[in-house]
């Protein structure tokens, strides 16, 4: 069990070091303790620069950012920051560091200084829910570029944060490992843990209770991710997004009549209604 | 012209206590013009045998013949592969190393002995075909976004001129006009008489842009053929970490009730006809 951690951002602005672009350019942000918020928006739009934001790594250059009311500018505080904030990033490469996989995981808790009876225990069941257990002893360097994503996720989970930042962190997993690496953030949300996710699927957002658009590094659309969806193919794609076919196909079956439309945008649920009609 | 691999099989760490089997008897081939995709699950074998393409990895066993050449340690062979065909890496925007974009588009080419204006008009030739207009010549790469430096990176393959291309995972991480405008790319590419070689996890996309799919699972040939072949076998079969897209794989399950007759990957379309099978049932 873990208690989700806030994350609040009030006119931020970032520009990179010697550049003359804002990648931020003004943004008033609260995230619940607890909420899954889908944060959505094209290539370079400034979604990675805001994970980055919540756990200190940048820091505003105008307005301020608070990680449960602990300004991220304030030295003292940035441990404590990034033991509730953890991102996991789109390459696995940039947060792997031990070269074996059980030691790579324990990193995390051995740095909070956890008594080494826990760390195992963390480990075990950190490797044990992303599926590499049996890899324990393995080579990081024997892995697939999707076997490390769901490394990258087991040494994130063993630290047991308020807050999980996920930048893309599925991109390089086949269906079926995305399957069950969604219900891992699931299991973690569920427990009381705040979920920022980065993605450009639709798909994978449906347990979000919020969406974010960032466009040109200012929200561009916020709201129920339930009303995000609904939106009209043509709609979605102005603003640069594939609206999920099954989306499409409950909304085409609704209309028609032949599914009720309380129907959830699931081919299970879906099938199971159409099956029941014949 | 073709790229023909012959019972390829590979192992890491050969004999020692983790040894890692990769590999296993894979043939398959590709010709000039064709995309292959090559999908599998994570762990697969993708990336390796996309490493065997282009002779970054030597066959242990089996071979790789590319237009006739067949891949050895032998630098002068090497050297010739690595012409013939051009590997863009899974994040290719990590390949980026120089201060301009130019400097880096030109490596290739440069060090292929190219000089002078054949040099840069090799460049801006690379920059159309990938789409970036002629003023990022002087940017610095690593200051572009991520969708704009894997453009870089690719058009630094491209530069040189391949005829046999290898992109690993090349849609990961992009957004939704990122990915279209890629696809769009490789049919462009293969268009032009080039062979695309896309290794992907992304079932749905593969089927959408391949001329012939390989599937691969724990290292070996599960399925080869052509996008209407491979919907076919994964509906009656279950390959590791591949599933159907959700809308194929429902129709073919509602074509074998008889409630439509038509296998579609179109939700519109399968909403029809589940529409008028539905008026019929009743």
């Amino acid at each position: 069990m873990c208690s989700g951690t806030t994350l609040y951002l009030e006119g931020a602005e970032f520009q990179y070091p010697d550049t003359d672009k804002k990648v931020i350019k003004g943004i008033d942000l609260e995230i619940r303790a607890g909420e899954w918020i889908a944060l959505l928006g094209p290539n370079g739009s400034g979604k990675s620069t805001l994970l980055k934001l919540f756990n200190a790594l940048l820091l505003p250059s105008q307005g301020c950012c608070f990680i449960d009311g602990m300004d991220t500018k304030e030295t003292m505080a940035v441990e404590t920051i990034r033991s509730k904030v953890s991102i996991v990033f789109q390459n696995p490469e940039d947060q792997i560091v031990a070269s074996i996989v059980e030691e790579d995981t324990a990193f995390g808790p051995e740095n909070l200084g956890l008594p080494s009876g826990e760390i195992v225990s963390r480990v075990k069941e950190a490797l044990t829910g992303v599926g590499l257990w049996e890899k324990r002893k393995h080579s990081v360097s024997s892995l697939s570029g999707g076997q490390k994503q769901r490394l990258a996720l087991a040494g994130v989970l063993a630290i047991r944060p308020g807050a999980l930042l996920l930048d893309e962190s599925m991109s390089m997993l086949d269906p079926a490992s995305r399957k069950s690496f969604l219900d891992l953030i699931k299991r973690a949300h569920s427990s009381g843990c705040t979920i920022v996710q980065v993605t450009h699927r639709l798909d994978e957002i449906l347990n979000s209770d919020r969406t974010v658009v960032v466009s040109d590094g200012r929200i561009s659309w916020q709201g129920k991710t339930e009303q995000f969806l609904s939106m009209s193919e043509d709609g979605l794609k102005d603003m640069g997004f594939a609206k999920p076919t099954v989306t499409v196909l409950k909304e085409e079956l609704v209309k028609f009549g032949i599914i009720p439309v309380t129907t959830k945008s699931d081919i299970r649920e879906i099938r199971e209604k159409i099956c029941l009609l014949q | 012209m073709s790229l023909a691999v012959k019972d390829l099989s590979f192992t890491y760490n050969r004999g020692l206590p983790v040894e890692a089997k990769a590999l296993q008897n894979i043939t398959f081939d590709a010709e000039k013009g064709e995309i292959l995709s090559i999908v599998g699950h994570t762990g697969s074998g993708k990336s390796t045998l996309a490493m065997h393409l282009n002779g970054l990895i030597t066959p242990q066993q089996g071979e790789v013949v590319i237009d006739g050449l067949r891949i050895e340690k032998d630098p002068q062979i090497l050297r010739k592969i690595r012409q013939f065909v051009g590997l863009v890496f899974q994040y290719p925007e990590q390949q980026i190393f120089a201060e301009t974009v130019n400097e880096e588009i030109s490596f290739g080419p440069y060090n292929w002995g190219l000089r002078g204006n054949a040099l840069q008009e090799r460049v801006l030739l690379a920059m159309d075909l990938i789409g970036l207009d002629h003023s990022f010549a002087s940017s610095n790469p690593f200051m572009l976004s991520g969708g704009e430096k894997r453009r870089v990176a690719i058009a630094s393959v491209l530069a040189s001129e391949p005829g046999y291309l290898v992109m690993d995972e090349p849609t990961a991480g992009l957004d939704f006009n990122g990915v279209c405008e890629l696809t769009s790319l490789l049919r462009s590419m293969s268009e032009n008489g080039i062979c695309v070689i896309h290794i992907t996890h992304d079932l749905e996309l593969a089927l959408s842009i391949s001329d012939r799919i390989l599937v691969i699972s724990e290292g070996t040939v599960t399925a080869y053929g052509t996008p209407a072949d491979i919907s076919e076998r994964l509906s009656n079969m279950s390959v590791k970490g591949l599933v159907l897209p959700d809308i194929l794989s429902l129709s073919y399950e509602l074509k074998k009730t008889g409630l439509i007759k038509n296998i579609t990957s179109d939700p519109y379309t399968l909403a029809e006809q589940i529409k008028s099978g539905q008026i019929k049932c009743h």
